[in-house]
């Protein structure tokens, strides 16, 4: 339980939540948007923060959209992951919103994954890797916002300011992805070791996207990594699929992630990197297969 | 009418409905009219001084009515060797031990006051491990030993960190290597971990104005905390009562002196008002005891025809920082430490020692689950040495009534058919088509086996008691001392009781809550000897009733008391069934048409004593400690991937021989629950420490249970030696099914790979690792 | 806008029941329905979101009641282990020893209730899916894997007209 005293807030807006927000600073209270509250409570009963005014933002309209206009699909941030996963329109969101267990999910918001504590987010891998663009709401109300300027090993937020959806061009949806999550017992219920997202956008450059998280302390997605899958997969005929995965290459891939592989107490460096290694050997296969079955496009 | 038999069948248990409604009470679940609630402050160090505690600002927030420190109550406890302070007095000496309580009127206010109790501490040097804890210069953690009150059974060494030392001494093993063929030497060793059993410990005090202290308390030995309070606080026996209701899981983690102790005192020092104590689920993986760690070190030999010939063990017990249960345990290990074969000469040293580490008491295999760990490796080790199959080289040595334990006791003959056991476990896992297929080029199919044995480890005059009377419609009412910790123990005893009356199981109602003021006596819900002894404690019971019906209907009936049968709810003429009365018409006392009555209610009397129990010798460990032994076979099935080291259990088998089932699908819960906790144990459980040895995973985020789905096909099957002395048979089953599992584990995944694994968990990392060794060996790539 | 500090008088609805309850802001769901209502099914086995022992429906989903706020529930229509109208569910785990000590049965049954709602002829996959939010210490869960199944044919039995 949370033993001290707190002011609970239900907003009916953005702009009664961003004003309740800058009025308990103002106060000099400590305040948080509650957007499922998974985290935040159960880190106030641990004592890992103190939160002195809750403003629930689960209901707001803006956060709950799901669905289509003529350019995006559309994710609110406070769609619960079950909400994602039942969409069934993105795979590989899905396949990354399949985290914790089934009942957290009904309340675990997509938000609350992305902008919380937990230095996993892996649903925003898929996000990432599409080049996607996030709806912010801050000081000028809602703005738009490509995610690679404003993701940076999390969501830099100013103070206040609401994750309000994430959209992603609605060509994306059908592309070719893959999917490798490894813990330490095989066990979904359990933070990840590795996971890896890869995305064929086709068409764009660079063609193949690769996002981790787990393996490094922040989800990554690396230009360098990409580049060197341009170069070594542009030669490849489908009968050379095989060559995509000499195991030099990737290991040399690992390295050009650019951050240093997380030793704790879950696993070791090198057994993550082993982890690794597998994941994208797996991840490739699994995305060039579908590229081959389907013919180059 | 039905004449009994519901032996062997699996009739519903009387708190069937309860629990799937969620209306079972736990002692959680209770209010007693004004109760104030309880908060504890623990340590953040592993060994610390305690400088100085403020109280100051905790007093003064609302609510609050006292923090208590260990200055407060200066009173050591101990089951066995006496140690430990309810709060920490002058030291503390492991991460997460209790140094205050501040009690409330509200839980709330005691959490949020407790935050602000000032604490400060000088660190001092940690012991992380046993053999670190016995090196010369270690820090002696227990300075004040020789103080200690303890149990003459128990050896503490003051001026060192050895709780207890416990000794085998058979023959020779100079001659026995001498006459080895192979001879292995390893070590072995698995962290302390903890049961995590679903309900969390809680217990609530408090004093009547006549002195009479109540408890209710989440607790499988109601009697021992009885008996303990009545020792450590100077109060009369017959002014404690103690009231157990059913239990959220136990596993041998709520048999001993719990929170008890320090809800009393609370209780105390507020006037005897009722007081709370409820942990937090991180204090009741770390403040209170879990299950013990282990570094084994092992010699065994065999002759060249298969039998083994001597062997050497030294276990060092990782106790933590209070001795607990751990003492027993160790001493446990000691007396079955060869585990269940036929070995001539055994020399063992037993220790149990004091780390920085969270405590340790009873977990259910008390020192055999421990103990097997290195013997069934052992076991795998010196067949594959000889050339010999595991399975053919457990039967050659099997042991089997005639033969000796490590404390020479002889087998006798309710002893249990191992070699039938491994038999069937063989036959259970498809042993004829090998032990290791490869089934890909990185997957490989392996077994792996590991038996068992166990006795209950307990005081040599351990008992139970029952008490039948009866209701206006014949119905009868069983009391014992056993406490519902989820075994379904009550349903069996009630079996057994229908069973001995011929009548309906329906008609038994056992009591399921245990008041120790009324209540009859029984050492304690663990051991798993409930069904046995409580179980002969009955069946004396209903003997007794059975005599009294007959006396009072003799009258009426006019005829000798022993002409006459009870069956079916009747009183009645063996040779002329038809002239009888109903057992109703004469339970209560027998009422004539003209209104005369006599007799008076029938009260069945019953109890039962382990019998032939003795110490042992402190030099040789000679003595009779076991009451009876039941033995089993186990083994696993795994798939392994050669490249990564992950693997899936796929099968779990076990048979046991139990001597009699009496309730096939609550046995069978026990076995599968016991494969289930030995494999969670074996694969991925243990609590991981920080540089500064605080534990790291006490919590279940981090401390990996099994989940709905990891569990693998379960293939369990029983024999039925009868045990003589048994009721209607049996013996007992409840924790055994967890004994073999870790080993068995460990020679499958050890099969496997072509690496032995010695150490637990058996993460996927563990054995990734011992791959990347047979690599860098071999210099194969894979 | 709603806005709950300290001390607030709300009204749940609760097993079909509207239930005035007095809470703090910060009280959990799971305290709230134990200390006020006396619904004790739901137990704060870790109260930290991993074991599920205190799973309750909030408008027909399962959730861990440890980690919502009471004030937030206003207006939706909880569901414990005790208002569970499915005797088909409860006589599944009865028959097929889906429980041992009992701890963590409410949870079990209150997810499975759900489940079967949902889906009402789930495969293997969906069933670990949703099972797997809680933990048994006791049962090793063949006997409440074998209730599950049970349910769904004895379900299917009497939907059959």
């Amino acid at each position: 339980m949370i033993p001290w005293n707190i002011q609970y807030i239900q907003p009916e807006s953005l702009s009664e939540a961003w004003q309740a927000f800058q009025n308990a600073k103002h106060e000099g209270r400590e305040v948080y948007y509650l957007n499922g509250g998974t985290e935040l409570i159960t880190y106030a009963r641990q004592n890992k923060l103190h939160p002195e005014v809750l403003i629930d933002i689960s209901r707001l309209p803006e956060l709950k959209r799901l669905g289509q206009d003529r350019q995006w699909m559309i994710y609110g941030s406070a769609l619960t992951l079950n909400d994602v996963i039942e969409a069934k329109c993105f795979p590989l969101l899905e396949h990354a919103a399949a985290i914790t267990d089934h009942t957290v999910r009904n309340k675990l918001s997509l938000g609350g994954n992305i902008a919380g504590r937990l230095p996993y987010r892996e649903t925003v891998l898929p996000f990432l890797v599409s080049d996607a663009t996030v709806s912010i709401y801050g000081k000028e109300g809602i703005r738009q916002i490509p995610i690679e300027q404003v993701f940076s090993k999390r969501l830099m937020l100013e103070n206040g300011e609401i994750l309000v959806d994430l959209r992603l061009e609605r060509s994306i949806l059908a592309r070719p992805w893959a999917y490798v999550r490894k813990t330490r017992f095989g066990q979904n219920v359990d933070y990840p070791l590795v996971t890896l997202v890869f995305l064929d956008v086709v068409e764009k450059s660079p063609r193949f996207r690769c996002a981790v998280s787990g393996a490094f302390s922040a989800p990554v997605r690396s230009g360098a990594v990409e580049d060197a899958l341009h170069t070594h997969l542009a030669n490849l005929s489908p009968e050379n699929v095989q060559m995509a995965l000499d195991p030099q290459f990737i290991h040399q891939l690992i390295d050009l992630f650019g951050f240093p592989l997380v030793q704790d107490q879950r696993a070791g460096a090198d057994y993550r990197r082993m982890l690794l290694q597998e994941s994208l050997e797996a991840g490739l296969i699994q995305v060039l297969q579908v590229n081959n079955e389907e013919g180059r496009r | 009418m039905k004449d009994g038999s519901s032996l062997g069948t699996s009739p519903v248990r009387a708190d069937a409905l309860d629990k799937v409604s969620g209306t079972q009470r736990y002692t959680g679940d209770l209010h007693i009219p004004g109760m104030l609630h309880s908060a504890l402050v623990t340590s953040p160090h592993a060994h610390a001084r305690i400088i100085n505690i403020d109280k100051k600002r905790a007093l003064e927030q609302p609510g609050v009515r006292g923090v208590i420190t260990g200055k407060d109550i200066p009173i050591r406890l101990g089951l066995y060797l006496g140690d430990k302070y309810p709060l920490a007095l002058g030291v503390v000496r492991y991460f997460g031990e209790p140094v205050a309580a501040v009690v409330a009127d509200r839980e709330d206010q005691a959490l949020a006051a407790a935050r602000l109790v000032q604490v400060e501490y000088e660190e001092l040097p940690v012991v992380r491990s046993p053999l670190e804890a016995l090196q010369a210069d270690a820090p002696i953690l227990h300075p004040d030993m020789a103080e200690y009150r303890h149990i003459s059974a128990i050896l503490p060494e003051p001026g060192t960190n050895v709780a207890n030392r416990t000794k085998i001494r058979k023959g020779d093993v100079h001659q026995g290597f001498a006459e080895s063929a192979v001879i292995i030497e390893e070590e072995f060793r698995f962290p302390p971990g903890d049961h995590a059993a679903m309900e969390v410990r809680v217990a609530i005090a408090e004093i009547g104005r006549n002195g009479v202290v109540t408890l209710y308390s989440a607790t499988q030995a109601p009697f021992v905390v009885r008996s303990l309070m009545s020792t450590f606080f100077n109060i009369p026996a017959g002014k404690i009562r103690i009231i157990a209701l059913p239990v959220g899981g136990g596993f041998g983690g709520k048999a001993g002196i719990q929170l008890e102790g320090l809800a009393y005192l609370l209780s105390r020092a507020l006037g005897g008002r009722p007081v709370m104590v409820r942990n937090q689920r991180e204090e009741d993986m770390l403040s209170s005891p879990g299950h013990i760690g282990l570094f084994a070190r092992l010699k065994a030999g065999a002759r060249s025809d298969g039998t083994l010939s001597a062997m050497e063990l030294e276990f060092l017990f990782d106790s933590g920082a209070y001795a607990d249960y751990a003492v027993n345990i160790s001493r446990a290990a000691a007396i079955a430490c060869t585990g269940p074969y036929r070995v001539p000469h055994v020399k063992t040293d037993s220790l149990c020692v004091y780390t920085n580490h969270p405590f340790a008491t009873a977990y259910r295999g008390f020192g055999h689950i421990e103990l097997a760990f290195p013997v069934e490796r052992a076991m795998d080790l010196l067949a594959r040495k000889l050339g010999m199959d595991p399975a053919v080289f457990r039967k050659i040595n099997a042991i089997q009534r005639g033969d000796t334990s490590p404390t020479l006791q002889i087998m006798d003959p309710n002893t249990g058919d191992l070699r039938g056991c491994i038999d069937h476990v063989a036959a259970s896992l498809n042993w004829s088509e090998g032990d290791r297929i490869e089934v890909s080029e990185h997957l490989v199919r392996a077994k792996g086996l590991g038996c068992l044995w166990k006795a209950p480890a307990m005081p040599t005059n351990t008992d139970a008691g029952a008490i039948i009377t009866f209701n206006e419609d014949g119905s009868l009412n069983l009391t014992t001392g056993v406490v519902e910790i989820g075994q379904g123990t009550n349903t069996g005893l009630a079996q057994i009781v229908a069973e001995r009356f011929h009548i309906e199981v329906e008609q038994v109602h056992v009591l399921y809550e245990v008041h120790t003021d009324r209540s009859p006596h029984d050492w304690a819900t663990a051991a798993s000897r409930s069904l046995f002894m409580a179980g002969r404690a009955a069946l004396e019971a209903a003997d007794d009733a059975i005599h009294q019906i007959k006396q009072t209907a003799s009258i009426p009936l006019a005829c000798p008391p022993e002409d006459l049968e009870v069956a079916g709810g009747r009183v009645f003429l063996r040779d002329n069934p038809s002239v009888g009365l109903s057992v109703a018409e004469v339970a209560l006392g027998y009422q004539y048409p003209k209104g005369t009555s006599i007799g008076g209610q029938v009260i069945g009397r019953g109890r039962y004593i382990a019998r032939h129990l003795t110490g042992l010798d402190p030099e040789t460990g000679r003595g009779e400690p076991a009451l009876e032994w039941t033995l089993g076979a186990e083994g696993v099935e795994v798939e392994v991937n050669l490249r990564d080291g992950s693997y899936r259990v796929l099968k779990a088998a076990c048979t046991m021989d139990v001597g009699r089932v009496v309730h096939p699908a609550l046995a069978r819960g026990q076995i599968v629950g016991a494969l289930a906790m030995a494999l969670g144990f074996a694969s991925r459980e243990g609590f991981q420490f920080d540089e500064r040895e605080r534990a790291v995973n006490g919590n279940l985020r981090d401390f990996k249970l099994f989940r709905y789905g990891d569990e693998p096909e379960y293939l369990v099957d029983f024999l039925e030696t009868p045990q003589g002395d048994g009721p209607y048979g049996l013996r007992g089953l409840g924790e055994q099914g967890v004994i073999g599992v870790p080993a068995a584990l460990a020679n499958a995944l050890s099969r496997a790979i072509g690496v032995e694994l010695n150490e637990l968990p058996l993460t996927p990392e563990r054995v990734w690792r011992a791959l990347q060794t047979r690599k860098t060996q071999k210099g194969v790539t894979l | 806008m709603k806005v709950y500090e300290g001390m607030v008088s709300i009204t749940l609805t609760v097993n079909g029941e509207r239930r005035p309850v007095t809470v703090r802001a910060s009280d959990t769901l799971l305290y709230t329905l134990r200390e006020a209502l006396g619904l004790t099914g739901a137990k704060a086995g870790c109260e930290n979101g991993d074991c599920g022992a205190c799973t309750v429906l909030l408008d027909g989903k399962p959730v861990k009641s440890c980690m919502v706020l009471t004030v937030s529930t206003e207006g939706q229509d909880i569901r414990t282990a005790e208002g569970l109208e499915d005797e088909v569910l409860k006589q599944a785990f009865v028959q097929e020893q889906g429980f041992q000590c009992g701890f963590c049965t409410p949870g079990f049954l209150v997810n499975s209730y759900a489940l079967l709602k949902t889906h009402p002829n789930p495969d293997d996959g969906t069933i670990q899916d949703w099972l797997q939010a809680n933990i048994c210490r006791c049962t090793g869960y063949e006997g409440i894997k074998r209730s599950i199944h049970r349910a769904i044919e004895n379900k299917t039995i009497k939907s059959v007209p």
